[in-house]
């Protein structure tokens, strides 16, 4: 009997090391300590009813000499004893405990720990009031020791339930430092009662009387350490459930929308981080939340500013067709003769109105490109066909300032927006009219088909760009000479925009000019598929 | 020659449009609401329908909402010209919802319209 009482010190001694090594970190509780633990577990269980079972052939030893018969019949080792029983049990479900699935099998394990760990309890005061009034009894004591190791479970089980309830709590997941916490306060609480029972069962061995008045000792000690922990299993099931609930009241407080509530932080272990991060999780949304409203309110001034600007469009362009529309039906003759001055005047007035017209367009294309919010209406075009457009549109002018247009395109389908492509042309055009010599200029459109694009350049013999200023010339409302401005109108738009449609079209746009030799300004186009 | 329907609220314009349309022969009928030349549509059938978008009480795409619904409606020619800077979204929108023959936006002078009259 010796030998099982000292290999229930050393298996608790092991136990007690273990425990001090997994709460200083040195062993990793998750992937050493359990199985170890769960090892120890066992060893103390199989050791404690190897010990009942000899125990009680000792004492049956002991009662022949002052028991009737039948009390030793009752307690005939040839029969299992209920506490061999629960021993067993316990083995099986320390097992389970450690070789099944946690996460599956945790509910039904701790609810049948749970069970056996309170009937254990009750056996345990039952056996405590048996040895203190009836006589010593070996296997009562062991039940009491394995007992004590239900406990043991009883309150990781409980704890369990508490923690794992939710089975989708993401919270459970990682709680290495708590659990090690709780195993180890479980294990050096139960082992208390243990050690106790091991002494007695050393001194049973030893001496029949000497036990007696340890009796007392042993009921107080083992209701006083019951008490003791279901108190610390409350404490701790509450320190760990309390931050929870906190951090889940918490949560749902901010899932309803209010962004005021934070987290109580009041530990320092995994719950703890949680709490914190989860409060710097709220400022995070209440920073973005904020961010969002006032995008939101950006947005809408955005959409009023868009609104604003469709509508001003609309307004003033409305009106302006009329009056360019008629002045150009005078002008052609549709509303009969006029005389030379008022063809003069009328003149004046329709390219007024053009130039109104244009000037509106630009500032609003301005703005479009500024954005990048051109609307393209991509197809399928003729670069000749576009090039055609642009000048019958300067003929009229071209051909009463005595200035050339030429057309060398080559019939060359590129994908593009056909009206925007124009808008470049014109503008290109437009500007090289203002500064070619009357009587002498050539202005000439050609296209150079390459792999993948078309270059189509635009060349003039104007007065040219200075190297220094050709940079600066695609800038909005940049002019070259602002002396020219109010000769030759315009409002340095044009390039600016036509960048911002080439660009939109994938392409690019250059000038190549050496003062008093022309200007030739170049952009590329993709080519299109014939589609 | 096309018998040609104008709705557009603005009544210079529509004026203007008549007479270049007229100048070369068209026979054109001017309108300056929507339900009027809804009411238009179906009584009398035009060769082509030029149709403003923004009216008040009832706008361009208000019309062609009611033209798709009505089946003895629903052969009309219609092009949109319009003075106001659809969004590509917008113009992707009423391209893709209503059988239109296009969008044409304002300004527009003689030839330009014309060109575009020629070509439906």
């Amino acid at each position: 009997m010796k030998f099982g009482a000292a290999l229930s010190f050393v298996c608790i001694g092991i136990s007690l090391l273990l425990v001090t090594k997994m709460r200083k970190g040195k062993i990793a509780f998750g992937q050493i300590g359990l199985p170890i633990l769960g090892l120890i577990i066992i060893m103390i269980l199989s050791v404690n009813t190897i010990s009942a079972t000899i125990g009680t052939n000792l004492s049956l030893a002991m009662l022949f000499e002052d028991e009737p018969i039948s009390t030793i019949n009752t307690i005939s080792p040839s029969k299992p004893s209920l506490g061999t029983l629960v021993n067993f049990t316990i083995i099986v479900i320390a097992l389970m405990l450690i070789l099944i699935d946690f996460a599956k099998w945790r509910k039904l394990i701790t609810g049948i720990g749970t069970i056996v760990g309170i009937i254990s309890g009750i056996e345990l005061a039952g056996y405590a009031v048996n040895l203190q009034f009836l006589y010593f009894d070996f296997e009562n004591i062991s039940n009491a020791m394995a007992s004590h190791t239900i406990i043991l479970f009883l309150i990781t089980g409980i704890s369990l339930i508490f923690i794992g309830n939710d089975k989708n709590n993401p919270v459970i997941i990682g709680f290495h430092q708590i659990k090690t916490r709780l195993i180890s306060l479980f294990l050096t609480i139960s082992i208390i009662p243990i050690i106790f029972l091991g002494i007695i069962t050393y001194l049973l061995i030893q001496d029949f009387e000497v036990i007696r008045p340890f009796g007392y000792g042993f009921t107080v000690i083992s209701v006083i350490s019951t008490i003791t922990i279901g108190f610390f299993a409350y404490m701790i099931t509450m320190q760990i459930v309390r931050p929870i609930t906190n951090l889940r009241d918490t949560a749902l407080a901010i899932t309803n929308g209010n962004l005021d509530v934070k987290a109580e932080i009041n530990t320092v272990d995994e719950v703890g981080q949680l709490a914190k991060t989860f409060n710097d999780m709220i400022d995070s949304i209440k920073m973005t939340t904020a961010l969002q409203l006032e995008t939101e309110k950006l947005k809408q001034v955005d959409k009023d500013k868009e609104e604003f600007a469709a509508m001003i469009s609309h307004e003033l362009k409305t009106p302006l067709i009329p009056i360019s529309g008629y002045a150009e039906l005078f002008l052609d003759g549709s509303l009969g003769n006029i005389t030379d001055l008022q063809r003069e005047k009328m003149q004046v007035m329709y390219e007024n109105s053009i130039r109104l017209t244009t000037l509106i367009q630009d500032i609003l294309d301005a703005r479009k490109v500024e954005l990048k919010r051109l609307n393209l209406d991509i197809r399928t075009e003729s670069i000749k066909e576009i090039a055609k457009r642009c000048i019958d549109v300067f003929r009229p002018i071209a051909e009463s300032k005595g200035i050339r247009l030429v057309d060398e395109t080559q019939d060359i389908m590129i994908n593009c927006d056909p009206d925007r492509i124009l808008q470049v042309l014109n503008n290109v055009v437009s500007n090289a009219m203002k500064f070619v010599p009357a009587q002498d200029g050539t202005i000439s459109i050609n296209s150079r088909n390459d792999e993948d694009t078309v270059m189509i350049s635009i060349k003039d013999n104007g007065i040219g760009i200075p190297k220094s200023k050709q940079e600066d010339l695609f800038k909005k409302f940049y002019q070259v000479d602002k002396s020219l401005t109010r000769k030759s109108g315009g409002t340095g738009l044009g390039l600016a925009i036509s960048r911002g449609i080439i660009e939109a079209h994938g392409g690019k746009i250059w000038v190549e000019s050496e003062e008093n030799h022309g200007t030739t300004v170049h952009f590329t186009i993709q080519k299109g598929n014939g589609k | 020659m096309k018998n040609i329907l104008i709705i557009d609220d603005n009544k210079d314009i529509t004026g203007l449009f008549k007479t270049i349309l007229e100048s070369v022969g068209h026979k054109c009928t001017t309108v300056h609401d929507g339900k009027k030349g809804l009411e238009m549509l179906h009584t009398k059938s035009f060769d082509l329908t030029l149709l403003d978008l923004a009216m008040p009480d009832m706008s361009g795409t208000d019309v062609l909402e009611v033209v798709k619904k009505e089946p003895n409606l629903k052969s009309s020619k219609i092009l949109i010209i319009t003075a106001s800077s659809p969004t590509d979204a917008e113009m992707e929108r009423i391209r893709n919802t209503y059988e239109i023959l296009d969008i044409v936006k304002k300004p527009i002078n003689k030839v330009k319209l014309l060109q575009t009259i020629e070509q439906y």
